[in-house]
């Protein structure tokens, strides 16, 4: 759940286009520290996802060392999980896994979310009734265990653990996109846009949408960290992808060994963490250089 | 506005249909079903013996005819049989809901009481130290898995320092005497409660800080201010009154999803509740008790939904009955 | 060996006799009567044995329910609701006769009658049932006290099976009632059984609790008074409570290699391999036999070369998995370590796949899909990996399918639907039950741990058919010899190191049960001096 909210307080039209708004959204994000930090951990763990696997070409599923080796006692700097694989090797490639993932469930929620949310909201009336009868169907549903039941009848492949997760947490995005599009769709400037003969798309798309996109954008960014929670959840549970090192993988993997090995699930269980974090980081600061209204109150 | 809530009930009836066929089908389309799990969990079978299991389970029939079966006897309050445990659905739930709602309703309460008390006060300074602490804090609980934290929990207070037991809900010889049996499940308690409680007191202090941080610059607050009256007063019962309507809103929404919330923490400790029998039926196929779970936990979300919206309206004075 | 146990024990022996040869593996004082034996369960569907194999129903279901007779050290079979048994001069006719006075739980006596019912029962419900007592015809009932079994051919492991675990004696006035045996409701809810001890909490969730059975059919037995099953279902907790003692003895412990050395660290807890010699719990790599490239034996051999179970059992296992040689497991009665063996070989492998026709080409020789069921993950998880990674070095792509639950796995094999699996299966110590289903052609068939993988040799056949009536233990164990090592010679499988299964239990535990069904059998002899 995230805690971005519809920014009803707003009733000015957008600010005429003077500065671009995204380098007033830069600029004010810039100078939030916290916000910064995150995105340089970020950046970096990305870019060791990216790199990482060809500078440091040990092969995460061969085993190498004596099982449970501890950190520091090899040339496995990380140590050895319980079948004697490189630790190091494994957050490496684990964190590419991972984080197409995230990326991918959170792709998949936002268009699910905005697309019906935007039906909804733009169109009103019974198109809006069946769709928040939809939303409220996959509300009802209970996330985690759906998402389960799906991975387990529809096997565990990358692909179909992202489309599990993206299937159970569009429904927030919806509502926001939904209660976004509502009042938007009342201001002059898109009466205007009506009045001289736009069609719905355009309207839809062209007009309200940009208008609509800044808290979209936030959850969006969020919604990746959340992504990869849930898949680190899944993967805990022995619904991972038995032929891509996970993270989470890592960590129920070794959970039963912690009494010997406690390194086994604390360093991916730190990727995790720091990876979110960041995530979290960014779009607060996002969400504060974009929302104008806590701009205000800062 | 009879007409209205007639039709909330019918709305909701229909929901709660859509989720039982929805999952119907889709459960028995996948490959693979629950005779032939049966069948692996005792040791194999004749074909025979599978094409009897098979009818006796109704199997064979097609798959309009099941889902009908399953909605009249759900209807008629029966959520089936499992054939896994050999009991009827709905008393395997009722067994198990209980250690899950002890271990959410106490995470929870305490997380919402803890919560809330740090959001309200830091919202009031924004720049103190308690204020810089609930964010950090909050952004911590937002980014770590909760099975992890449980993990962490478990290497810190059940090995380092072993004071409390690694998991389950009682001790393997069960203490004589009611006063030292709640001892012994509240000293099993601690860990679980504490692992879901510091996610949920993550989400609480932070929404009830952004909460209050917006009511407190409305203008009706201002006003009250304005008139002159004690700051205390505006702000326990002005404010706070609305700054708590969110908190609510989600604590029910929560509350509805304690089945999925308590999946990963119950696998950790392995607490006997809904989560890991859920969990069970999907490793085995149980097809019965997963089906009823699902459905079970549909209810409770509505059920909390329409609760929530009566508290809700108890304490938000401008809701109007539509 | 039927041949050799009626020959000792066509004369009766006398119950006191037959009991004082039960094992006791730590020094003790005299048996002490009374205590409360704390153990496991990590789950049960049923506690009734006759519907249901395995540890986990087998373990309470053997001290809930009675047998004709018990299994001791070195397969001795030894009476027990069985005072005795003759066997005719053709094999053909066995009869029992019964000890007096032996109730059921509720107190109704058990007569000839319930033994028919609960023989006709096992062979019709029990998953081997029909291995076990397929050519079992009529049986009369002359005397209460007095069964006899006519057989239509000889069945030399009869004698084996008619322990409790494989057939419980059930009372007939309870489950007789017409309703189906399977999911009969008696299985779970008030109990009615045969054996030293009764049921008296079942709540699967938590626990199980047997106590004492006062009207038990052998003076003075048992010596516990209450046997306590805590549900522990979490393979970390249970090495913790394991540690600190607070299981007394945990049979099928579920702990892993790696957790050795943290028991044997730990004081008054002892660790033994012992028990579980006639379960034989082998495991396996099975390949579809019927389809390109495991049709091909050329290839078998290179990936039986290029697999290196020593590594597997040495460093995986830390060494406590003994590897397998062939479809018996090591503690059989007929076990033969006379077979083929392929010495682990990356070059030779290569260079055999290359001859095959499996040249490396575009960087990859071929790929296949191997199935990792769910239910044994602590032995197949590592097997796989290990065979994945270990294939990747010779250019032989496969892909992990883990099936989540038991009911795809299941259905992906038994329906040959599958190009390679990990498997693994139960020996029990007559190969009839676990051995010969794997490898007959007749036994071709949509059931899983069947003949799955399609192999089909005539020679085996007729090993198989004159193995299953050979009375003569020698004669009987050659024939066996014989079929281990065509097996291995023809690779059906590739055998990967046998379960590792061990019993943990503390000082306190007297006359553990160590024969061959370990904690299997009853424990009416064990006893605690605490």
């Amino acid at each position: 759940m995230t805690l971005v909210e519809p920014s009803r307080a707003r009733t000015a039209p957008p600010p005429p286009k003077a500065v671009s708004p995204g380098r007033q959204v830069w600029q004010m994000f810039r100078r939030n520290h916290s916000a910064m930090a995150g995105l340089f951990i970020l950046l970096a763990i990305i870019l060791i996802s990216l790199v990482g696997p060809s500078l440091y070409t040990v092969n995460p599923r061969e085993m190498v060392w004596m099982p449970l080796t501890p950190p520091g006692q090899s040339e496995y700097v990380l140590g050895t999980d319980y079948l004697g694989r490189d630790l190091l090797a494994g957050l490496i490639n684990g964190g590419r896994v991972t984080i197409t993932i995230g990326v991918f469930a959170a792709v998949l929620t936002v268009l699910i979310g905005v697309t019906v949310g935007a039906m909804a909201g733009f169109f009103g009336g019974r198109v809006d009734n069946l769709l928040m009868r939809v939303t409220e169907f996959f509300q009802v549903l209970p996330n985690l265990l759906f998402a389960m039941v799906v991975v387990m009848l529809f096997g565990p492949t990358l692909v179909n653990i992202s489309v599990a997760i993206g299937i159970v947490s569009w429904t927030s995005t919806a509502r926001l996109t939904r209660a976004e599009f509502l009042r938007i769709r009342e201001m002059d400037y898109v009466k205007a846009e009506r009045s001289i003969g736009a069609g719905n798309a355009r309207l839809i798309w062209k007009v309200i949408l940009p208008n609509a996109a800044p808290p979209l954008i936030v959850v969006a960014a969020l919604s990746i960290g959340s992504a990869i929670l849930f898949e680190a959840g899944l993967s805990f549970l022995g619904l991972s992808d038995p032929n891509a090192m996970s993270w989470g993988r890592m960590i129920g993997d070794n959970r039963p060994y912690i009494l010997d090995s406690s390194w086994g699930v604390t360093f991916p269980g730190l990727a995790i963490f720091l990876t979110v974090l960041a995530i979290s980081l960014v779009g607060d600061g996002l969400n504060d250089a974009i929302n104008p209204k806590l701009r205000q109150r800062q | 506005m009879i007409k209205g809530t007639l039709g909330k009930t019918a709305n909701t009836v229909i929901l709660l249909i859509a989720v039982l066929v929805l999952n119907f089908a889709m459960i028995h389309v996948a490959p693979g079903d629950p005779v032939e799990a049966l069948v692996g969990e005792m040791g194999g079978a004749t074909t025979e013996q599978i094409a009897e299991l098979r009818a006796q389970f109704g199997l064979d029939q097609p798959l309009y005819v099941q889902i009908g079966k399953y909605l009249w006897n759900v209807a008629q309050g029966d959520l089936g049989y499992s054939y896994y445990y050999d009991q009827p659905v709905t008393s395997l739930i009722l067994d198990r809901i209980g250690p899950t709602l002890l271990l959410v309703t106490t995470a929870l309460f305490s997380a919402i009481v803890i919560g809330t008390v740090l959001g309200v006060f830091s919202a009031q300074r924004r720049n103190s130290l308690l204020s810089h602490l609930v964010t950090v804090l909050s952004l911590a609980g937002f980014s770590a898995p909760v099975f992890w934290i449980g993990i962490m929990l478990i290497l810190l207070l059940s090995v380092a320092i072993p004071i409390l037991p690694i998991s389950g809900m009682t001790s393997s010889e069960v203490p004589e005497g009611t006063f030292w049996y709640i001892l012994d499940v509240a000293h099993h308690l601690v860990l679980p409660a504490l692992t879901l409680g510091l996610i949920y007191l993550a989400f609480y202090s932070r929404l009830s800080r952004a909460s209050m941080i917006e009511v407190l610059q409305t203008d009706y607050v201002r006003t009250a201010r304005a008139k002159g009256l004690p700051r205390r007063m505006v702000i326990y019962k002005h404010a706070l009154r609305n700054a708590v309507l969110p908190v609510v809103t989600f604590a029910g929404l929560q509350f509805g999803q304690v089945i999925s919330g308590a999946v990963l923490v119950e696998t950790v400790f392995a607490w006997p509740g809904l989560g890991t029998l859920a969990f069970d039926s999907i490793l085995r196929r149980d097809t019965t008790t997963l089906l009823g779970i699902l459905f079970f936990s549909a209810l409770m979300v509505v059920v909390m939904n329409i609760l929530t919206d009566i508290v809700y309206r108890r304490i938000d004075p401008r809701i109007k009955t539509a | 060996m039927f041949q050799r146990l009626s020959r000792t024990f066509l004369g009766a022996l006398p119950v006191a006799l037959a009991l004082s040869v039960g094992a006791a593996p730590v020094a003790h004082a005299e048996p002490k009567a009374g205590g409360t034996l704390t153990t496991f369960t990590s789950g049960y569907r049923t506690l009734n044995p006759a519907v249901q194999s395995g540890a986990s129903t087998g373990s309470p279901g053997s001290q809930i329910f009675a047998g004709l007779v018990t299994v001791g050290q070195d397969y001795k079979i030894q009476p027990y609701l069985a005072k005795d048994w003759e066997v005719s001069a053709d094999q053909l006719t066995v009869t029992f006769n019964l000890v007096s006075g032996a109730k059921f739980h509720d107190g109704a006596p058990i007569t000839g009658e319930d033994v028919k019912f609960s023989l006709e029962t096992v062979k019709a419900n029990h998953p081997f049932g029909a291995a076990m007592f397929g050519n079992v015809g009529e049986i009369d009932v002359p005397s209460p006290e007095t069964v006899v079994i006519h057989l239509n051919q000889p069945v030399p492991g009869l004698l084996l099976s008619m322990q409790p675990l494989l057939m419980p004696i059930l009372p007939k006035h309870v489950y007789g009632d017409g309703q189906d045996i399977k999911t009969h409701p008696r299985n779970m809810e008030n109990v009615v059984g045969s054996g030293p001890f009764k049921v008296e909490e079942n709540n699967p969730a938590e626990r199980l609790v047997l106590v004492k059975n006062e009207d038990f059919f052998i003076e003075g037995r048992p010596y516990l008074d209450k046997i306590v099953y805590p549900m522990v279902k979490d393979p970390l907790t249970r090495v913790l409570m394991l540690e600190k003692g607070e299981i007394d003895f945990a049979p099928f412990s579920g702990i892993r290699p790696t957790d050795v050395a943290r028991i044997e660290r730990a004081e008054g807890v002892n660790l033994t391999t012992d028990g579980y010699d006639a379960i034989g719990y082998v495991h396996y790599f099975e390949m579809n036999l019927r389809n390109e490239p495991f049709s091909n034996r050329e290839v078998r051999e290179a990936l039986a070369h290029a697999i290196d179970t020593g590594f597997l059992s040495k460093v995986i296992f830390g060494g406590k998995a003994v590897p397998g040689t062939g479809p018996l497991h090591t503690g059989n009665p007929f076990y033969s370590a006379d077979v083929p063996m392929y010495e682990p070989d990356m070059d030779k492998a290569a260079a055999m796949l290359d001859a095959a026709g499996y040249p490396v080409k575009d960087g990859v020789r071929f790929s296949f899909v191997l199935d990792v069921p769910s239910w044994a993950p602590q032995a197949h998880v590592p097997m796989a990996e290990y065979i994945q990674a270990q294939l990747e070095k010779l250019n032989i792509k496969v892909e992990l399918r883990k099936a989540p639950d038991f009911g795809t796995w299941v259905q992906r094999i038994s329906s040959w639907d599958y190009e390679a699996t990990m498997n693994g299966s139960f020996n029990y110590p007559d190969p009839t039950i676990g051995v010969h289903r794997h490898f007959d052609c007749d036994n071709i068939k949509n059931v899983i741990w069947a003949n799955t993988e399609g192999y089909c040799n005539p020679e085996v056949d007729k090993l198989l058919d004159a193995a299953a009536v050979e009375v003569d233990f020698d004669k009987r164990k050659a024939l066996y010899a014989e079929l281990q090592k065509t097996i291995q010679q023809d690779l059906v499988f590739i055998y990967m190191p046998q379960d590792f299964s061990a019993t943990v239990y503390s000082d306190a535990v007297g006359n553990m049960p160590d024969t061959p069904f370990g904690a299997l059998a009853p424990m009416y002899d064990t006893y605690l001096d605490k």
